[in-house]
């Protein structure tokens, strides 16, 4: 096997991981949720990612490159509700607002996160 | 790290029962009000039961009534902000049953929310489990212990939902609703669910609503003046070809601050004979909040009739009318034989009040000491100016004191000024201007 190969077996399943971005330490979550942890915006080529610990969100443009890095639970100074640890379970386009995607948490809280600089704007919780 | 964990409605009934319930409350900023609707009982015939068996495979669901001579009542039920935008309502309730349950089962709930502002990516109606348990039942276990599944005879619930007043862009009205039932649970996959309750709330803008206006208390009474129309919205005066003011109501939505339409003045200058005229009368504008009929309240200004004695030039001969009270500095000028509208503006301001709950309410508990931050309680209006006059009509400005002060210390410089360059035998330019 050459070193190509061995680097591709390698870095193949790695990137799988990074790309599915299962959170890690998430709770268990309902048999119905499956988290929602991507979000592509074609428009401005911005893909949102959580990253493992299910809090921290991750904007790249097209190229790859990071835009911003951000955890909008802490930034927003949310208190648990309903969980004593919330994480990111969907990331999705936000209605009548091309520039941010919505965010839902484990918890019910939600709200909207700016593709251009990540900040987070609480819309509530059930 | 606990106390995060406890929603606002909790720390009101565990501050004690004497917190009274709040049906309604202001949001900080005044422009929207979110009110707590009825709990009504349901039936668990009326539970969806496809919400459980096609979400949760391997899961079924038997409905059965009320188990005799149980109790399911809502022990504290309030609207409330629990931030500069976020409005909502806590929620709380108990359940009490003769006999514990049997041996491997528990006592818990299950809730089906329906809104009009669902969760991004999830429906509505949609079933509301907790989080961190993979089933589809209801557990407050996390916020306080009193809601952990029970295995005796009671059974306790909380629920603090809200949304963020920036919905109201998108929709005219959150409408938000629960269907609350109590469940036995089998600690498998099988739950027979009970009757429940009813509940939910409703946010809406706040400042919403519409004026009316009637004219009262003439100056100078009426005899000796000659008036009629006192207490309407329309008021004439004068022997020959009377005068007569009148105002029409307006409907309004403005954002607290924002200066808006509150009404509109129609004043006609007749030509009355001296003595038979009124110079001043009391208008009273009625707020009335579709939203929020609590904060209604009525407006009491004062406006005084001005009558110029008339001449050849008609805008010399306008008749004026000014508003007596606040701060008001505008006159509407109606020229001689004319009659004219204008557009009487206004803001409305919160009248706020200390809140110690932080959350706004008509009737909160002021006696507790924490989060002590002021809250509307309903409204207050500030008469700002005319606007928009008709053809006939003019708007022009009565100088303030202030304006006055400085007009009479502007001439007494100037008088000094041009002494002093008398004096010196100057030829300056103040000599000049003299």
């Amino acid at each position: 096997m050459s070193d190509r190969a061995v680097a591709r077996a390698i870095v193949g399943p790695l990137l799988l991981c990074c790309v599915l971005q299962i959170p890690a330490s998430a709770e268990p979550q309902s048999v119905t949720a499956s988290p929602v942890t991507f979000f592509f915006d074609p428009d401005s080529g911005i893909t949102l990612k959580v990253e493992p610990d299910g809090r921290h969100v991750v904007a790249t443009n097209r190229r790859g490159e990071t835009l911003w890095r951000t955890d909008p639970f802490t930034v927003a100074t949310l208190k648990p509700y309903r969980t004593p640890k919330p994480v990111i379970v969907y990331l999705g386009p936000m209605r009548g607002d091309a520039r941010s995607a919505s965010i839902r948490f484990s918890s019910t809280q939600f709200g909207s996160i700016s593709l251009d600089d990540g900040k987070f704007q609480f819309l509530g919780q059930d | 790290m606990k106390s995060n964990l406890v929603p606002i409605g909790a720390l009101i009934l565990l501050a004690g029962a004497q917190a009274e319930a709040a049906t309604y409350a202001l949001s900080p900023d005044g422009n929207a009000v979110v009110r707590v609707t009825a709990v009504a009982p349901i039936s668990s015939a009326s539970f969806d039961s496809t919400l459980v068996t096609s979400a949760y495979p391997g899961w079924s669901v038997t409905k059965a009534g009320a188990v005799a001579g149980s109790s399911l009542a809502s022990t504290g039920f309030d609207a409330a902000w629990s931030s500069a935008t976020s409005g909502g309502a806590n929620f709380t309730a108990a359940y009490a049953q003769p006999n514990a349950v049997p041996a491997g089962r528990s006592l818990d709930w299950v809730q089906v929310v329906t809104t009009n502002v669902p969760l991004p990516g999830q429906p509505s109606p949609r079933l509301d489990p907790s989080p961190s348990h993979g089933d589809p039942l209801y557990r407050a276990d996390e916020l306080l212990p009193p809601g952990k599944a029970s295995t005796t005879r009671t059974l306790n619930f909380i629920d603090g939902p809200s949304r963020s007043s920036t919905s109201l862009s998108s929709v005219p009205s959150v409408d938000w609703k629960a269907d609350l039932y109590q469940v036995e649970y089998d600690g498998a996959q099988s739950i027979i669910v009970r009757d429940g309750l009813s509940w939910g709330w409703n946010m809406k803008p706040a400042t919403v609503g519409n004026s009316a206006g009637r004219f009262l208390n003439p100056s100078p009474n009426c005899p000796p003046a000659t008036c009629s129309g006192i207490g309407s919205n329309s008021v004439s005066w004068g022997t020959g070809s009377p005068g007569s003011l009148s105002f029409a109501s307006a409907a309004f939505a403005p954002r607290v601050g924002d200066l808006f339409k509150i009404g509109t003045l129609t004043y006609q200058n007749g030509a009355t004979f001296s003595g038979s005229e009124i110079s001043g009368v009391d208008l009273d504008i009625d707020m009335s909040f579709t939203n929020i009929g609590e904060a209604n309240f009525t407006y009491h200004s004062r406006l005084s009739i001005n009558n110029t004695p008339n001449t050849a030039d008609p805008i010399a001969s306008a008749d004026f009318v000014a508003f007596t009270v606040g701060g008001f500095s505008a006159t509407f000028n109606v020229q001689e034989g004319a009659t004219a509208s204008a557009d009487l503006m206004a803001r409305l301001t919160p009248t706020l009040t200390v809140n110690p709950l932080g959350a706004g309410g008509a009737s909160g508990d002021r006696s507790q000491p924490f989060d002590a931050l002021s809250s509307p309680i309903g409204f207050d209006v500030t008469l700002v100016g005319f606007a928009n006059p008709s053809a006939g009509g003019f708007v022009s400005g009565v100088p303030e004191p202030g304006t006055y002060v400085l007009m009479i210390v502007g001439s007494l410089l100037l008088a000094i000024a041009v002494r002093r360059q008398r004096a010196a035998g100057s030829s300056g330019p103040i000599t000049r201007m003299v």
